[in-house]
This record gives structure tokens, C-alpha cells and sequence, in this order.
């Protein structure tokens, strides 16, 4: 965790001396403040994205924090803004149907206004579970898959739907997938076309839990041996 | 105990789950909200280890009271998506009941009248929780990028060939392996949750009262 030290409060753009911080430090990330940041919306997500540097983004108000969460939803260019990433992760919830204490009902409005793109995340979002069975190593499995609808599109507008498949706390979502939403995506599910990456390297992460029981259940029925997990500090 | 027909049907496939991973997950669990563990229960230096706002539920609680597979209600047509996939599912959310290690550490100096006289840990007991998350991190090792995930032996073709009749057999191996990914990640894997207090004598409120005497 960044101690505030490590946290330097800015605007967009990033002025050259704090930008130079973060080459010396790798600890250092940024906080850009929307309201007084001189670029907005699509450019600063393709500035975001072209720095590469670790920040998030703080807003004033509900307004600017939809304008830019539509924006975001609606970017072709993959970048990494935590704040963004769980708001999509509650907005993408909420248009499930899945509430909850932490999750109560924000976007009402939000996803009237902006269904198009929200069902374009979905399928691709939903179609991540036919992924998840391509990737086994059985031809039987990715005949399966490919028996779906297919989609060869090479449009990477919602791109970011990558970026919420780090969050644990993403995927409770698959309890509620339509069947009638997947497709089979040969450039999405083949190609290394997202900075270079393919999907695999998005998907099979430690912190997928259905690609971890996946993994689990296709290994067999080997039992590992009793390990500990990190430490979970928690003064009282 | 359900016993499943061949060919087996949803209905069908939900029961034996039940029988496989429900019972496999809902045995042996001690700590929940309704029972947390304490140390020193009793006595001036009572103190939560792990307080409820970091267990999920009751001890007795189903995480998954409710299971269904897709869209299927007995009698319609299931397929390997809607097996593989929603079984995969109920799986992970069975991995709130999981092995917990609760430690409470005594940082300070020790020595107080009538607690414990040394620093250290005071508290250290593993037992089976319904805990917050279901966090399945570093349960194994992430397979390279450049490769598939291992072979897919079980269920059989049978099951996930379209049109193809599913067998009991391989729903069997299916289920089974499902119980042994629950056991890996949440029995076979202890997360460890290491509270910390000053000195033994204190207990929650202490540096506050202190500031106000």
C-alpha cells in the first residue's frame, strides 16, 4: 500500500518534475484531480494510457464522474484507473441485478442513458465464460466453444472490460450470465491484439477465481498440500 | 445422498453438487458472525481476534443457497456450458467457507499485572470459518500465458460435445474434481488473519480510555 508520501496529488497533464519522480521512485503513483486537470475525458484516457504510470483519477462531483465513466466505457484505448475500474465493476452489477450491501443501486439513470455500450460490455463480459472453456487443453471443449455465434469483429471500443478482471470482487458477476449474450470472439479469443497481450494473459490471473477452479477441476483430483496464504495484518 | 441417473438431468446434477461440495464445505465450521473467536473469553483482557464485520455469515450459513445450473428447470435440455459454467461458479462461492489461522500478537513490551508476561503471539488457533472472502489467491501457481490449461480429462467428451448424451459416470468424475478444487483453495490453503494489540492487558479501547483518564 502507498504511504500518502508516495502519493503526489496533480492534474493533467503531469508536470515534467513530478513526472521524473516516478523514474526514480517506482513507489510513487498519482492522484489527478479531474476538476482543475487541463485535459478531460477521451484525451485523458489516452494520456493515461500512452504514460503508462501508475495513478487514478478523483473527481468533485457525480457529473464529472459520469462523464468520464461514459467515456470509459466508450474508450478504445486500454488503460488502468482503479477508481474507474470499480466503478465499472457497480455499474456492471447493478445492470445485472446483483445488489448488495456494498453495492446498492446508483446508476439507475446511468444505464438508461447509456444501455448501447452496456450491452456491448456485457456480451463481451458474459462471453468470457466461453473463453474460459477454449482455453482447456481439449479439443472437445473448444469445438464446444466454437459452436456459439460467431463475432470477428476487431473493434476494441469497451476495451477496458479487460481491466476489471484484476478486481476479485469483479467476478460474483458471473452468476448471471445470458446464454443468449455469447458469442465467440476469434480475433478477441486468438489474437494478441490487446498491447500486444492476448486475452489469456488477462484472464489467467491469480486473482480470477474461475480461472483458478478451472484450472483446479482440469488438473483432476490431485490434492495440494497445505499451504498459508500472505499474512492479513489487522490492528486493533 | 442423490444418485444420479444416466442420463442425468438437472435436478439431478444439483443434488449430487449438493452432496459433493455443500457437504463437503458445510462440515467442520466453527467461527462465523454468531461465533467468533476470543481471546482470554471472561476476563478483563477479552478480546475478538477476527471481528464479525470480517466473517461473512453465520457458522451455519450456505453461501450458495440457491444453486441452478443456467436457465434449466428439470425436464429442459442442459448443455456443457451451462454445467461446466454455473458448477465452476457455485464452486467459488462455496470458498467463503475456508480455513482460517487467527493469530493475536501482543507487540508491546508485556509484563502487565495479571495477563500475559510476554510479548508475542497469545492467540494462535486454525479452524474452519464463514469468512468474508472467498479470496483464492496463490492457490496455485499460475500456469504460463503461452499455454492452455492442463488437459481436460474429466467430464468425459460425452459431456461437452453437443447433442451427446451425458453420462453418470462422467458427471461423477466432473463432481468429484469440483470438491477437490473446493478442498485445494479453501481447506488445503490456511489464510492467515494476524491481529495485533499493544500489550496483553489491552483490549480494544484501551489507548483510547487511556486518553481520557
Amino acid at each position: 500500500m502507498n504511504s500518502p508520501n508516495n502519493i503526489i496529488k496533480t492534474i493533467a497533464p503531469i508536470a515534467i518534475e513530478d513526472l521524473k519522480k516516478y523514474f526514480v521512485d517506482k513507489s510513487i503513483t498519482y492522484d489527478i484531480d479531474y476538476t482543475n486537470s487541463k485535459i478531460k475525458g477521451t484525451k485523458l484516457l489516452t494520456y493515461i494510457s500512452n504514460l503508462d504510470i501508475p495513478c487514478d483519477i478523483s473527481f468533485n462531483n457525480k457529473n464529472e464522474k459520469e462523464e468520464l465513466l461514459k467515456e470509459y466505457l466508450n474508450s478504445s484505448v486500454l488503460c488502468t484507473i482503479p477508481s474507474l475500474e470499480i466503478q465499472t465493476i457497480k455499474l456492471m452489477l447493478e445492470y445485472k441485478g446483483i445488489h448488495t450491501e456494498r453495492n446498492p443501486i446508483l446508476y439507475k439513470n446511468f444505464i438508461t442513458d447509456n444501455l448501447e455500450i452496456i450491452k456491448q460490455w456485457e456480451s463481451k463480459l458474459d462471453s468470457l465464460t466461453l473463453f474460459n472453456m477454449y482455453i482447456v487443453n481439449s479439443p472437445e471443449m473448444q469445438e464446444f466453444a466454437k459452436g456459439f455465434p460467431v463475432d470477428e469483429t476487431e473493434e476494441l471500443t469497451g476495451i477496458n472490460f479487460l481491466s476489471l478482471l484484476k478486481h476479485d470482487s469483479f467476478f460474483v458477476y458471473y452468476g448471471k450470465i445470458k446464454e443468449s449474450n455469447l458469442k465467440f470472439y476469434t480475433k478477441y479469443f486468438d489474437e494478441y491484439m490487446f498491447k500486444g497481450k492476448n486475452l489469456y494473459s488477462y484472464w489467467a490471473t491469480e486473482n480470477n477465481p474461475l480461472f483458478l477452479i478451472t484450472f483446479g477441476i482440469s488438473e483432476g483430483l490431485q490434492l495440494i498440500e497445505n499451504k498459508e496464504e500472505e499474512s492479513n495484518v489487522a490492528p486493533i | 445422498m442423490a444418485a444420479l441417473t444416466d442420463p442425468v438431468n438437472p435436478t439431478n446434477i444439483v443434488s449430487r453438487f449438493i452432496d459433493y461440495v455443500r457437504a463437503t464445505a458445510q462440515s467442520g465450521v466453527t467461527w462465523g458472525k454468531n461465533d467468533l473467536p476470543v481471546y482470554a473469553p471472561g476476563t478483563p483482557y477479552e478480546t475478538t481476534v477476527i471481528p464479525a464485520a470480517d466473517m461473512g455469515a453465520n457458522n451455519n450459513a450456505d453461501p450458495a443457497p440457491n444453486i441452478f445450473i443456467g436457465d434449466a428447470v428439470p425436464g429442459s435440455v442442459i448443455n456443457a456450458y451451462n454445467i461446466y459454467n454455473y458448477l465452476n461458479f457455485f464452486t467459488y462461492e462455496y470458498c467463503y467457507i475456508r480455513n482460517i489461522r487467527a493469530i493475536l500478537t501482543v507487540t508491546g513490551l508485556g509484563g502487565n499485572a495479571g495477563s500475559k508476561p510476554t510479548a508475542g503471539d497469545v492467540y494462535d488457533v486454525t479452524r474452519v470459518a464463514y469468512f468474508s472472502n472467498r479470496n483464492t489467491q496463490a492457490a496455485i501457481a499460475t500456469p504460463a500465458p503461452s499455454t492452455g490449461v492442463a488437459d481436460f480429462a474429466g467430464p468425459a467428451p460425452g459431456v461437452v460435445s453437443a447433442n451427446q448424451v451425458i453420462s453418470a459416470a462422467e458427471m461423477e468424475n466432473f463432481l468429484a474434481r469440483c470438491r477437490t478444487s473446493y478442498n485445494n483453495f479453501a481447506r488445503n490453503q490456511t489464510y492467515r488473519y494476524n491481529a495485533s494489540v499493544c500489550h496483553a492487558s489491552c483490549h480494544t479501547s484501551c489507548h483510547g480510555s487511556r486518553g481520557r483518564r
